[in-house]
């Protein structure tokens, strides 16, 4: 009988330890195996955004080469056919002096003029040589100038990152360039602004860029800035450079953002 | 190292209860319905373990008949819990479950199992029944690969409950064959109170990751 008894308290022991080693086990192995394939699910899930932003840059880079191609054509061919044009209908001179010629004369090089201003207009804004032989700054204050020549909106440009601005390679220099144009477009269309000013400023591990107006500004909420086409541009244009940006806006108050770009 | 023993036995493993309580409390009103429902268990349980602690230890008096009490209440209760993380069909089908095996404990005491013994087997059947329930909980619920497994707080307290119940089976199945008390049976009910402390840790940890709503959703 005590062997009996001495054996049921044994088997009860080892029955005990048995079944708390499995259940331990297996809620390891379950952590384990749920964890692992929450890892897998996220690495799947940056390799999908990995390739989205691939595929964003992608279509960034062809637009702007595709910009460049058209500015350059507009630039060398039509406008060199315009002056063409301009000088032949000033060549062209009738054996009687005629008013009606004069008068044709006049308002045809007028015509050519306004056109030839138009396509540079348009050519430099498809794209902007300013930016790829001077850079960042010299590209912006050029826009404002031309903006500020129009008297409709007072751009103020501070640099205080000169150095940092020269060091940047032309493809982020193009994506803050058009987030920069977009933002001056969105003010001149939307705000009703008279002023905006730009700031540049660097450190050792960033290059931030603070744009403000005093427009009438937007209320603050989940979606701003998510509802136009210019908005999502900056968005996606910022994301592929791995920039990001704040918005500090109120209703009657201005439009402001904040742009920071990571150097390393 | 015998009085250790006592007090551990006596004192310390039981008030470990205490810690999932506080942390309850603590945190109730983030608590859901099968939170709740355990939160009642643990006080029931802390209640009765006081009681029998009681009269066995000042008043001498048998008390193994609280458990033919106390099983069908504690199946019960537990039912109830997980029976909140499943369709209103299943529920329905755990609450008559309980309803049996209530009724399986009466004729267990009436016609096999007298109050002088402990109710071995139903406690077992209760074992069997919680143990499948845990496994079938986290069939069902560890699919979810939005979080870690460490963030949802009823994957702490189903780990607690079958941890408690698988390691404790076996001594349900042999407890009326131990007749000689000695070293070994001590080594026995230190190991089994050991596991019900680690349940209560267990139980404190669900709780108090319900505070950032963490909790696998429950049916409605």
């Amino acid at each position: 009988m005590q062997r009996t008894t001495d054996n049921i308290y044994f088997q009860m022991i080892m029955g005990m330890s048995g079944a708390a080693i499995l259940v331990v086990s297996f809620i390891l192995f379950s952590i384990r195996n749920q964890n692992r394939l929450l890892r897998q699910r996220q690495q799947f899930q940056q390799a999908e955004i990995a390739h989205q932003k691939e595929l964003l840059r992608a279509v960034i880079e062809s637009q702007e080469a595709e910009r460049k191609r058209i500015g350059q054509d507009l630039h060398d061919d039509v406008g060199t056919s315009l002056s063409g044009l301009r000088l032949l209908i000033e060549m062209f001179k009738p054996l009687q002096k005629d008013q009606h010629y004069t008068d044709f004369l006049r308002s045809s090089k007028t015509t050519i003029d306004k056109i030839v201003k138009d396509v540079r207009h348009i050519s430099h804004n498809l794209s902007p040589a300013t930016l790829g032989y001077y850079g960042l700054a010299a590209a912006i204050n050029e826009h404002s100038d031309i903006i500020n020549q129009s008297g409709k909106l007072t751009i103020e440009v501070q640099n205080r990152a000169e150095a940092a601005l020269e060091q940047l390679n032309i493809t982020v220099a193009t994506a803050l360039y058009r987030v920069l144009e977009e933002l001056l477009n969105n003010t001149i269309k939307h705000s009703g602004a008279s002023r905006a000013a730009i700031v540049f400023a660097a450190s050792s591990e960033q290059i931030t860029i603070e744009y403000k107006d005093n427009g009438k500004g937007l209320p603050i909420s989940a979606d701003t800035g998510r509802k136009g086409m210019g908005m999502q541009n900056i968005e996606s244009r910022l994301l592929n450079i791995n920039a990001t940006f704040v918005l500090s806006t109120q209703p009657g108050q201005g439009f402001g953002i904040g742009i920071t770009y990571p150097l390393n | 190292m015998e009085k250790f023993f006592f007090i551990y036995l006596t004192f310390i493993a039981p008030s470990t209860a205490l810690i999932p309580v506080v942390y309850a409390f603590i945190n109730y009103r983030h608590l859901n319905r099968a939170f709740k429902t355990l939160l009642f268990f643990i006080i029931f349980s802390v209640v009765m373990n006081t009681t029998s602690s009681v009269m066995a230890r000042v008043y001498h008096l048998p008390t193994l008949w609280l458990f033919h009490i106390y099983t069908p209440f504690e199946f019960a209760f537990i039912i109830a819990f997980f029976s909140e993380f499943f369709s209103k069909r299943i529920r329905y089908i755990m609450y008559g479950v309980a309803v049996a095996f209530a009724f399986f404990c009466l004729c267990n005491t009436l016609f096999f199992q007298s109050f002088k013994q402990l109710d071995g087997y139903s406690r077992s059947v209760d074992a069997l029944i919680l143990i499948a329930c845990s496994m079938l909980f986290f069939a069902k619920n560890n699919n979810d690969l939005d979080h870690k497994w460490g963030d949802f707080a009823s994957n702490w307290i189903v780990a607690g409950v079958l941890l408690y119940y698988s390691s404790s089976l076996f001594m349900f199945i042999f407890f009326n064959m131990m007749t000689l008390a000695g070293t070994i049976q001590m080594i026995i009910f230190i190991g089994y109170a050991t596991v019900v402390a680690i349940e209560y840790v267990l139980f404190a940890i669900g709780f108090n990751k319900c505070s950032a709503q963490q909790t696998i959703s429950t049916f409605k």
